[in-house]
């Protein structure tokens, strides 16, 4: 269990950076996602634990949505002010990069550096996807699960799936392109 | 467009982004981590079957699975059903002999008998 969940806490709490844009709620929503896990599943077996984790994750995400729904709605009615274009004028001072047409891996500092902002422009790309399809994008690409798992941690069809991704894709592949990063200049890291 | 090429690639970057995550969320990764096992049970297998492969089996999945105990209830379901069948066929017996004491078909040295012992035996023989 503690292997597992080794191995996947980094990019649990990456999806939930991108899912929350805060690092402390994403800290405590991969926490809380990892106490479920070893509390009430102890007993699955190794290979179903990829998909129960997920599943708790999304749930826990979803969870955090709602009562922040909750808190805003007590909010506004207090106060006028904290609109969210503060966190939209962050997202504009993104550059257009163009990234060099090369699979090599970057090692001088110049090649490091280029690679760290394109993953800036991707990762703010992948936080501008509606949840559902970056969720849908996530748990099939990057945590690797199969069509019918991930209709199962998302708790939809797997049509839907199939939607959700292929639309996250196309969305993507604009909001890079708007950046001026296609798929044949996306570089190809170590 | 190939969908999961491209989608491959982004995860490509992704994964290499894991690597810049500072120390001190790593820390915080590894903390969390920690609390949780804080309340981990190592699982106890219920059972482990031999095959004829020579491998095992680990019962305790199957024991989860509603299809399991489908026989297992059939089972119980006959052992009950039977073992009222022969409760029957006692209360039978009992009550022949009640309704020859009670007719006064009963030979005098039945009567003679601790609970007409000796006159049950000879007359199911």
């Amino acid at each position: 269990m503690s292997e597992f969940l080794a191995s996947v806490e980094r990019r649990a709490f990456k999806q939930s950076v991108f899912a929350v844009k805060n690092d402390e709620s994403a800290l405590d929503i991969v926490q809380d996602s990892m106490m479920k896990l070893a509390e009430k599943y102890a007993d699955r077996p190794p290979e179903e634990l990829p998909m129960l984790f997920q599943r708790i994750l999304q749930n826990t995400i979803r969870d955090w949505y709602r009562r922040s729904k909750v808190r805003s709605t007590w909010t506004s009615n207090f106060s006028a002010f904290g609109s969210g274009d503060e966190d939209d004028a962050e997202r504009d001072f993104l550059e257009t990069l163009e990234a060099e047409d090369t699979s090599s891996i970057p090692v001088s500092p110049a090649g490091q550096l280029e690679q760290a902002q394109t993953l800036t422009i991707i990762e703010e790309a992948v936080e501008k996807l509606p949840p559902r399809q970056r969720e849908a994008f996530m748990l099939r690409y990057w945590e690797e699960l199969d069509v019918a798992e991930t209709a199962d941690a998302m708790g939809c069809s797997e049509g839907s799936v199939k939607t959700h991704c292929s639309r996250a894709v196309h969305a993507l592949s604009l909001l890079l392109r708007a950046k001026g990063i296609t798929v044949d200049t996306l570089p190809r890291p170590a | 467009m190939n969908e999961r090429e491209f989608a491959k690639k982004v995860t490509m970057n992704l994964n290499w982004g894991l690597n810049q995550i500072d120390g001190h969320k790593l820390a915080k990764l590894r903390a969390a981590r920690e609390k949780a096992m804080v309340n981990y049970v190592e699982p106890v297998a219920v059972a482990t079957l031999a095959t004829t492969s020579g491998q095992t089996v680990n019962m305790s999945s199957w024991v989860r699975k509603p299809l399991f105990w489908l026989p297992v209830l059939a089972i119980v379901a006959l052992a009950i059903t039977y073992n009222a069948a022969d409760e029957n066929i006692a209360d039978d017996a009992g009550g022949e002999l009640d309704a020859k004491l009670l007719t006064g078909e009963l030979p005098i040295n039945a009567f003679l008998d601790k609970d007409f012992g000796s006159w049950v035996k000879e007359s199911s023989e």
